[in-house]
Formats: structure tokens, sequence, C-alpha cells
């Protein structure tokens, strides 16, 4: 039904006027064409049944005109016996005058009138000339009659001459006609044989001709057929296996062009359903992809803890992940603000310091916390105006937070023609989804490490202060009982005694070492508690403007007994006055210490020199010796408590085993420090030194030793 | 009479142990280190050795497994003094192969009787060793 729908309206559309330029044969309805077919095979057979019957009827008149020819000689011959019966019967009756005789005469005279009639009916047909036969015959019977006439007188013989002469001019005749009526049979019968074998031969070469005719029609008709309708077979093949070509017959009005049409539209529908599915599947293909890549970066980073590694591994991953982009990573590894960003990168160049910076795009998504694409970085309006943009063609940033903290910025850029896209801004953004824990997680283990080496550095310290603290103990009671066992275990002595056992001079010698060890625990307890203010912080300078000059004289002079005792000479070199601004007690008690424990250590004949010297930013009071001097390993050791070290002598120490450790203290409250430069065999430089602004300039300026003082507080 | 070397850098503590035992009837070798101490031994043979615990260079308890290691000298006993007094330290001292243990303040009378104890002799005549 729909195939004559079609029929109906592509016939209808059809004008004459094509008609005009010859027969358009691809123009032709399939249907038409198949009539024209049949048509053409009914009007060759027509034509061949009639050529047949036409060249049978010829043949059929040959034959008639040969037979004819055949009767018309038989009817001679007949007529020719009845002219010899009447001539015998004339003969017969002139000689004998029998009237028998001349009945016989008589009866072939009707016989042969008889068959005269019949011969001149064929001749007629024949077309052959009687009138010569027919004139002689005639006459030679007009003689006859004569000479039966005359009878019984005997005929003379110029009368028989005359019958003779004139039957032979009729029997030459005869013969003559003959002839004649023989040639035409045989004209005839050849004529006939001719056209029989034409016959036989013209008729099945114009069938055969005919009949190759009729093939060659049909087979071009059905070769304008079979081959469109092959081609639009073969299209609709390539079509169901996804391929595009081009379809064979567009243009033909008939139905093979509907045909090609409805290929063509089945063609595009399945081209356009193959674009989509193969949208789809690339789609699925790079989700899937996408996907892959994402989990390969989780399984990536899974485990890195250390955030400049995981930087280095995503920027990495951006670049597989977005075709080869290059890729930018700012992250603050600390809470706060002003924390250093660590940053990662591959491909950023000098010129690209805009990009990342607070400046760049990074620090528009920063705060605004919104994925950014710049598809044309070239024209976006940077903060950075003047940063060069170094060929970037596009970006895509996106944050990288972690709830409400705004941790840094991942962003990809490319420089080539290739541009990012909404497409690339996801991706980017479900890698920094991802990426943002991984860096929190190594930011927190950052910290973790560091809280961990604090508390650890704490314990530490705290572990070596309890050590010191027990040590220092220790060391006190040790220092405690010392003094003490003297005290007690000489008045124990003295106390029991007896008398006399003990003679005056050691009795007086026991007391003296029962004084003298009070004396020391009272200076040791002194200098203990001196030491634990200064480590309290509850230490107080009392400070006051003094000459320095005169107190070095007066610590020399507290200290010359015990050199002279010691035979050790005692040199000072000091420019004088020297005011400074200090606790002059606490710079006295730095110079005894510094003095008696240069002359402990310095053996018989030896000195003891103190030399003070303005260097640039400080004065220096530098105490020499030429004792044993100290091994550099325990130049650091000696500072601390009760580190003491063997005397020059090897005799009773003396001294708390606080004074150096002291000193130090009482030094670093005026902003100066102590320090020893010594090697063994060579004495003992241990110099202390104040800082400049201590001193007080010969012309004393009011006001400014205040603010001095108030500097060198703690 | 007994010898007693007695190790001692304090020189207070050195006369008031060598008085006590010079009171008791004593000979007395002192020693102002480990060292000194040692190359004594060579010479004497003492009864009784007491040691201070802390001496410059070598310490006491270290020149105490010394002599015990030695066999010449190990079956002399030795008394640590110290002025270390805490638990440890007597485990230290007793481990090193000291015999007693006293700490100083010095009991005079404790450090009598230890000696006592140990050597069993007491002198009579205090002054006549004073000499």
């Amino acid at each position: 039904m729909h195939m004559a729908g079609h029929d109906g309206t592509a016939g209808g559309g059809r004008t004459p006027l094509r008609w005009k330029h010859g027969i358009p044969w691809d123009r032709l309805r399939l249907r038409e064409k198949a009539s024209m077919l049949v048509f053409s095979v009914a009007m060759m057979l027509g034509l061949l049944v009639t050529l047949i019957v036409v060249l049978e009827h010829l043949d059929r008149g040959g034959l008639i005109t040969a037979e004819t020819a055949r009767a018309t000689q038989l009817s001679l011959d007949r007529f020719s016996l009845a002219m010899n019966n009447q001539r015998t019967a004339v003969a017969s009756y002139l000689l004998t005058h029998d009237t028998r005789a001349l009945a016989q005469y008589r009866a072939a005279r009707d016989e042969a009138t008889r068959d005269e009639r019949q011969l001149v009916g064929l001749a007629a047909l024949d077309d052959v000339d009687l009138g010569p036969l027919r004139t002689s015959a005639d006459g030679w019977e007009a003689w006859a009659d004569g000479a039966v006439s005359l009878t019984p007188a005997p005929p003379s013989a110029s009368q028989i001459e005359l019958g003779d002469r004139l039957f032979s001019t009729l029997q030459a005749r005869e013969r003559r006609l003959d002839r004649i009526l023989d040639g035409a049979a045989t004209q005839a019968a050849t004529q006939a044989d001719l056209r029989s074998g034409f016959l036989a031969t013209v008729t099945p070469a114009i069938g055969m001709l005919l009949l190759g005719l009729l093939l060659f029609l049909g087979g071009l008709v059905i070769r304008s057929m079979l081959r469109p309708i092959n081609q639009l077979a073969e299209t609709a093949r390539a079509i169901s296996r996804g391929e595009t070509s081009d379809i064979p017959g567009l243009g033909r009005d008939d139905e093979l062009g509907e045909l090609a049409q409805a290929l063509a539209a089945w063609q595009e529908e399945a081209t356009n359903r193959l674009d989509v599915a193969r949208a789809v599947t690339e789609e699925k293909d790079l989700q899937a992809r996408t996907l892959e890549l994402l989990n390969q970066a989780a399984t990536a980073t899974s485990g890195v803890l250390e955030s400049s590694q995981l930087g280095h591994i995503l920027v990495e991953q951006v670049g597989e992940l977005l075709g080869g982009a290059e890729a930018a990573l700012s992250w603050h590894n600390r809470s706060g603000r002003d924390e250093p960003w660590i940053l990662s990168w591959a491909g950023l160049g000098p010129g690209d310091d805009g990009v990342l910076g607070p400046e760049g795009a990074s620090g528009v998504v920063l705060p605004t916390r919104e994925p950014l694409l710049i598809e044309n970085y070239q024209t976006w309006p940077t903060t950075n105006q003047d940063g060069p943009r170094s060929g970037i063609q596009s970006m895509a940033v996106v944050p990288l937070s972690i709830g409400e903290r705004r941790g840094g910025t991942l962003a990809a850029f490319t420089r080539g023609s290739h541009r990012l896209d909404r497409h690339d801004l996801r991706v980017l953004a479900l890698l920094a989804a991802q990426a943002a824990p991984a860096l929190e997680a190594a930011r927190l283990h950052t910290e973790l490490l560091r809280a961990n080496l604090d508390l650890t550095s704490t314990n530490d310290e705290l572990q070596r202060a309890s050590r010191h603290k027990s040590d220092f103990l220790a060391n006190m009671s040790h220092e405690l009982r010392t003094p003490l066992n003297a005290i007690l275990g000489f008045s124990e002595l003295l106390l029991d005694a007896d008398e006399h056992a003990i003679d005056s001079t050691r009795r007086m010698g026991f007391l003296h070492h029962v004084h003298n060890s009070g004396k020391y625990l009272l200076n040791l307890i002194n200098d203990m508690l001196d030491l634990s203010k200064v480590e309290a912080g509850r230490m107080e300078l009392r400070e006051a403007v003094f000459d320095l000059a005169e107190s070095l004289s007066s610590a020399l002079s507290t200290m010359s007994p015990l050199a002279d005792k010691g035979q050790v000479e005692l040199i000072s070199n000091c420019p004088a006055p020297l005011r400074v601004r200090a606790d002059e007690e606490k710079v006295g008690q730095m110079l005894l210490n510094l003095l008696s424990n240069a002359i402990k250590f310095t053996p018989e004949g030896g000195r003891v020199s103190v030399d003070v010297r303005r260097e640039p930013d400080r004065l220096v009071i530098c105490v020499a010796d030429t004792g044993v001097g100290i091994a550099k390993e325990d130049h650091e050791r000696i500072f601390e408590e009760f580190q003491q070290l063997a005397t020059a002598d090897g005799s009773q120490r003396q001294g708390t085993g606080l004074g150096l450790t002291l000193t130090r203290r009482l030094a670093e409250l005026h902003g100066g420090e102590v320090w020893v430069d010594s090697a063994p065999g060579e004495g003992s430089r241990f110099s202390f030194g104040l800082p400049a602004a201590r001193l007080v300039d010969p012309r004393p300026a009011t006001g400014r030793p205040r603010r001095q003082s108030q500097a060198a507080k703690r | 009479m007994v010898t007693v070397l007695v190790i001692e850098d304090d020189e207070r503590s050195m006369e008031l142990v060598s008085t006590l035992l010079e009171q008791m009837g004593h000979q007395v070798l002192g020693a102002r280190s480990a060292e000194e101490a040692t190359s004594l031994l060579r010479e004497f043979r003492p009864a009784l050795v007491i040691v201070d615990v802390r001496l410059p260079g070598q310490d006491g308890l270290t020149l105490t497994r010394h002599l015990k290691a030695e066999p010449r000298t190990a079956s002399i006993p030795v008394v640590a003094l110290t002025a270390h007094a805490s638990l440890a330290d007597r485990d230290a001292a007793l481990g090193a192969g000291c015999i007693a243990w006293m700490t100083k303040p010095l009991s005079t009378r404790l450090l009598a009787s230890t000696v006592f104890g140990l050597l069993g002799q007491k002198s009579t005549s205090a002054s006549s060793t004073l000499g």
C-alpha cells in the first residue's frame, strides 16, 4: 500500500517535457520499464507470428501455380489424345466409309470439345495463350468436316495432304504449349522450393534475432534494475556495519530513488545514533580513564605524609589527567597565613611569578574557594598587571580546602593551543577534593612530628634538668658533708679525748679545722643561695657608677696574702679611672673568684696578671696565669657546678666549686660573659667581658646611664 | 703494730682519720690519690685500707676492684669512706668489694669500732703513737 502511494505521487509529478530529450531511461519507473518489457515481448511475438504467417502464405501461392501448370499440361495431353482419336477415326472412315468410324469420329470430337473447354479454364489460370492452338484445332476440324461431307467420293491427294499439314501444325502447337506449361510448372516448382528454403533459413534467423533482441532488452531492463538494487543492498550492509558511504541513485526519480532516499534517511539516523553512541562511549571512556587516574592518584598519594613529595606527585598527576597540562600547587603547611607556602610545580618558569602567588589566579581562588577557569589567560585581568604572562594560554584553578580551612590551590595551565575546558576544571576539582585530605593529613602529620619533636626535646630538657638537679643535690650533699665531716669529726675527737691525750698545739689545729670548715660551709651556703637566686631570676643588681680600677686594686690587695703564700707574682694593668655602671659588689666577687682560682692553680714562682682592655663593643678583664692549663674538653665543664680540677700542688681544695658558675651567671646578669682560653702547660686566661654600654663617659651625661641600666636589666 | 692505708684527698679528713687510727695504736700510711696508693702497695702490705670514694684521677671504688682482683691484695679488707651518702652509693661500694661503708660526716666512734672489729686491736697508749 505504501509503495502504491509513492507510485501515484511519483507518477503525478512527471512532466511530458522530459520526453523531449530522448528516453530518460533512468527516470522511468520500474513498473513502466516492466510494462515496456512486457509490451516489447508481446510486440516481438506478434511480429514473429505475422512474419511466419506471411511467409507461409507466400510459399503456398507458389505451390498452387505449379500444380495449375501440371493440371493444364494433363488437360492438354487429354485434348491432344482426343484430337488424335478424331484423326484416326476420320482416316478410318475415309478409307472404309464405315459408319462406325464416323460415330467414333463424332465421339472423339465431343471429347475434344470437352477437353478444350477444360483446357481453356485451366489455361486462363496459368495465363497461357491458347489462341494459336484453338485456331489450328478449329482449322483441322473444319477440314475433317469437309472431308467427311464429301463421302463416298474419295478425297483427293491434295486434300489429304492439306489435312496432314493442318494436323502437323496442331501437333506442333500442342508440343509448343506443352513445353511452355512444362517450363512454367518447373519454374513454379523451383520458385516454391526457393521460397521454402528461404523460409526455412530466414524464419529461425529472424526468430533468433528477435529473441536476442528480447533478451538484450530484458537484460538491459533487469540490469538497470538489479545494479542499483545490488548497490543499495551493499550500501545498506555498509550502513549496518556503521560505515558512512555515498548512497547511489539518490537523484533517481523511480522506486530505487525512493529506496535510496529511505536508505539515506536511515543512514543519517544511524549515523546520528552512532555519533551519539560514540560520544557516550567516549564520555564513558574518558570518565573511566579519569576515574582510573584519580584512583591512581589516590594510590600514589596514600601513605605519602611528606608535603613536598605529595605536592610533586599531585602535580605529576595533573599532567596525566589533563593531557599534559602543567600544574602548580600552593599549600599552607601551617594554619597561620603568615607561614610560607609549600609550592610544587611542573613547568613553571621564571616568568610565571604572578601565576601562583597571592597576586595571581590562586589569590583569587583562595579567598572565594570557587573553582576558576580562565580560558584565555592572555586577556584575563589579573591584579598583577605587570607580571609577564609567559605564553600561558588557559588556566584552571581549584581550591584545596578542608572544612573551613583554606589550605591552598591547585592550578593547571597550558601554553600551547590546547585549552582547558569545564571538563578539565571538573576533573581538577575532583583531584583537588581527593588531594586536600591527603595534604591535610601530611600537614597534620608534619605538625604531629613537630609536636612530637618538641615534646621529645622538652622531655629531654626535663630529663636533663631533672638529672642536673639530682646531680646537683648529690654534689650538694657531698660538698656539705665534707666540711661537716671535719667539724663533727674533730669536735668529737676533742670531746672524746682525755684532756692530756692531745697537746694544746694539736688541739688548736683541730679547732682551726673546725672553724675553717664552718667558714667554708658558710661560703658554700652563700654561693649556693646566690646561684639559686640567679637561676630563679631573683638576683637583682644594685647598679651604681664606680671605678673598676679601684675595685680591681682592692681585689688584688685581698688576694695578695694568698699569692704571697703560694709565691705567685701578681701583676695588674688597668687604665684608671675606669668608670662603669654595674653592681660593684658582684663585680668584686667575680674578680676575687677569678683571681683566687688563678692563684690556686699557679705553682710556686708563677705569675698571675690582670689586664683590662677596651674592645669596640665591650670591656674585657682578663686574668692570666702560668698554671698547668686546662684541656680543651674541660673548658665548658669547669663552668658547671662542683666541677673542680686538681689544684696545682694537689693540695686541699679551696673554694666551693661554685665560683666559676656563679661568676659566669653574674657576668651574664650584666649582659656580659665569661670565657676561658687555655691549653695544658700553657696557663689559663679567664676573661670577663662587660658590654661597652656599661662604660661611663668621663664627662657623665645626665640620664644616659639610667637608660643603660634599664637596658641591661633582664 | 698494724699498718692501715688511708687514701683521702681532703686534708682535714685525712688528718682526722689518721689521728683516730693512731690513737687506736695503728700505723697510718696516707695517700692522696689512688695512683699514690697503688705505688705504696707495691712496698707495703697494710692490714686494712680505708678509701675515699671520690678521688682525683682514679676513684676509690675502681682502686678497690683492682685490689680485689690482685691475689696479693685481695684479702686486705677495704673500708669505703665517702660523702656520697645514697643507698646506691652504698651498693656500689659493697659491690666493688668493700667490707664496710661509712659516710661523711664521720662518726669517730663508728670508725673506731669498725676498725676494731676488723683488726681486733686497741691501742693502750695513744700518745705513744703520735710522734
